[in-house]
């Protein structure tokens, strides 16, 4: 039998070829991931906006706030998971410390889940006085960006 | 009288090498006038005062190395600009390391005037610039809250600057071609509230510091003040804040008040950075009333048209603004 490839057998060569060619789940596209974690954010970004609508009472949509709020704590949820390793390669505002102080950066992410939580507990219980609860979640917002975040 | 910038440098060249001095470290600070005693009265309204124009003058961000956990107005925060990387001086009371030993008139002069207890000048990046229109009586307060707060020892370090700008007559060169003290005069035309915006940004905030596009030495452009530039500290992008339709900021003043005190946009996104960190130390100390007169001097500017990358109108359409 022919073997170009010499001592190798053929399937066993073919096997190897079908595996490197098979995505692997933990590496994907770093750009991929950028422009997710993006619209992730600006999802965030967009609950936010409109509950400070609510919270400083230019709207009054005050029964949708729960909706909001229950996003944003699920959202918060994602997003140390939006920053795994070489997900720093594009267009990114996120700043190279989010890499190198992870454990700070993952302060962070934890408190704007605690935040976000304590917040949708003010909410659900029905409270009027949400407003210094969602000072806190809006502070853990900008404490981020401060840290890790480039201007545009 | 326009001189072309490069004769300048070489102007201020051949000054510099024919008048006094060697290139220096920064020295320690010579025995001034016996100051203020500090008060311990923390009651003490001049300093309550004090601490509310120190904020409104933003001075903390500078003069705290937060990065590196440095301590409170112990200077040593890294500058990094065009023309080197400054490292903020120690503006506590410590009387070896920092402020201790300065006088009234010692402290009127460095913030307004540009020039140390030894006579040197300061590099225009401490923006006595802006400093320059505050009133007497509100720097003399600033010195009061400095003088009680702690005094921590931490000596002032070296700038790192090209040889040609090591010398402080090079300092001194620039403030002849683009320095014009003086202190902050009302316009009577206009209302109480124009003049006290007016007043917080261009004597207090130096917003224009940061929000002004510089010439290649280093000096405001003064045609197109508050127009953003891509040059910024830190190489940050540094957004147009005049009303300019479509290239500066249009938002309510509302919304501006709000950005001011809690860093939220109308998108709602919350900024980062630099201007979180202007709020953090700064603005959101202030009361609503000064901010609601920083937006109606902001929005009384003349619209520049001065398209900042990304800050432009596509973007802009998207509500999207830091």
């Amino acid at each position: 039998m022919n073997q170009p490839m010499g001592k190798i057998p053929a399937l066993v060569l073919t096997a190897i070829m079908v595996v490197i060619a098979l995505p692997s789940s933990a590496e994907m596209d770093s750009e991929e991931v950028i422009k997710y974690r993006q619209n992730v954010m600006k999802s965030m970004g967009g609950h936010m906006g409109a509950m400070a609508s609510i919270v400083r009472g230019k709207v009054d949509y005050k029964e949708q706030l729960v909706h909001h709020a229950k996003a944003v704590s699920d959202i918060a949820g994602m997003v140390p998971h939006l920053f795994p390793d070489e997900s720093d390669f594009g267009e990114t505002r996120a700043k190279a410390a989010v890499w190198d102080k992870r454990d700070e950066f993952d302060k962070k992410t934890r408190a704007l889940a605690d935040n976000s939580a304590a917040f949708l507990k003010v909410v659900r219980s029905g409270k009027a006085d949400y407003g210094p609860q969602f000072k806190k979640l809006a502070e853990s917002c900008k404490s981020c960006h401060k840290t890790f975040r480039e201007k545009k | 009288m326009k001189i072309p910038e490069k004769m300048l440098l070489v102007i201020t060249c051949i000054w510099f090498t024919t008048s006094v001095g060697s290139p220096e470290n920064l020295p320690d600070l010579p025995e001034a006038e016996s100051g203020l005693e500090p008060s311990a009265d923390p009651g003490n309204e001049i300093i309550q005062y004090g601490e509310y124009m120190f904020r409104a003058s933003g001075c903390a961000s500078c003069h705290t190395d937060e990065d590196n956990d440095g301590e409170f107005l112990a200077g040593g925060r890294a500058l990094k600009t065009p023309m080197g990387t400054f490292y903020t001086p120690n503006i506590t009371p410590h009387r070896d390391d920092g402020i201790g030993k300065w006088s009234d008139d010692d402290f009127v002069r460095a913030v307004t005037e540009g020039i140390r207890p030894d006579g040197k000048h300061y590099y225009p990046v401490f923006p006595y610039t802006t400093y320059t229109h505050l009133q007497r009586d509100d720097v003399i307060a600033i010195k009061n809250y400095l003088f009680s707060v702690k005094p921590v020892a931490r000596k002032n370090r070296t700038h790192e600057l090209p040889w040609y700008l090591r010398w402080r007559s090079v300092a001194r060169a620039w403030k002849a071609l683009y320095f014009e003290p003086g202190e902050f005069a009302k316009q009577p035309k206009r209302s109480d509230l124009w003049n006290r915006g007016a007043y917080l940004v261009r004597a207090a905030g130096h917003c224009a510091e940061c929000h002004t596009p510089r010439g290649r030495l280093g000096a405001l452009d003064q045609a197109r003040l508050f127009s953003g530039t891509n040059n910024g500290p830190d190489d940050n992008r540094v957004p147009n804040i005049t009303p300019d339709k479509k290239t500066g900021i249009t938002w309510k003043q509302s919304d501006l008040v709000y950005f001011f005190q809690t860093g939220a946009t109308p998108s709602g996104d919350y900024t980062g950075s630099l201007m979180a960190e202007v709020i953090d130390d700064g603005l959101r100390y202030m009361t609503e009333d000064d901010l609601k007169a920083i937006v109606r001097y902001l929005k009384s500017l003349p619209p520049v048209e001065h398209a900042i990358k990304d800050n432009d109108e596509k973007t802009k359409a998207k509500g999207e603004f830091d």
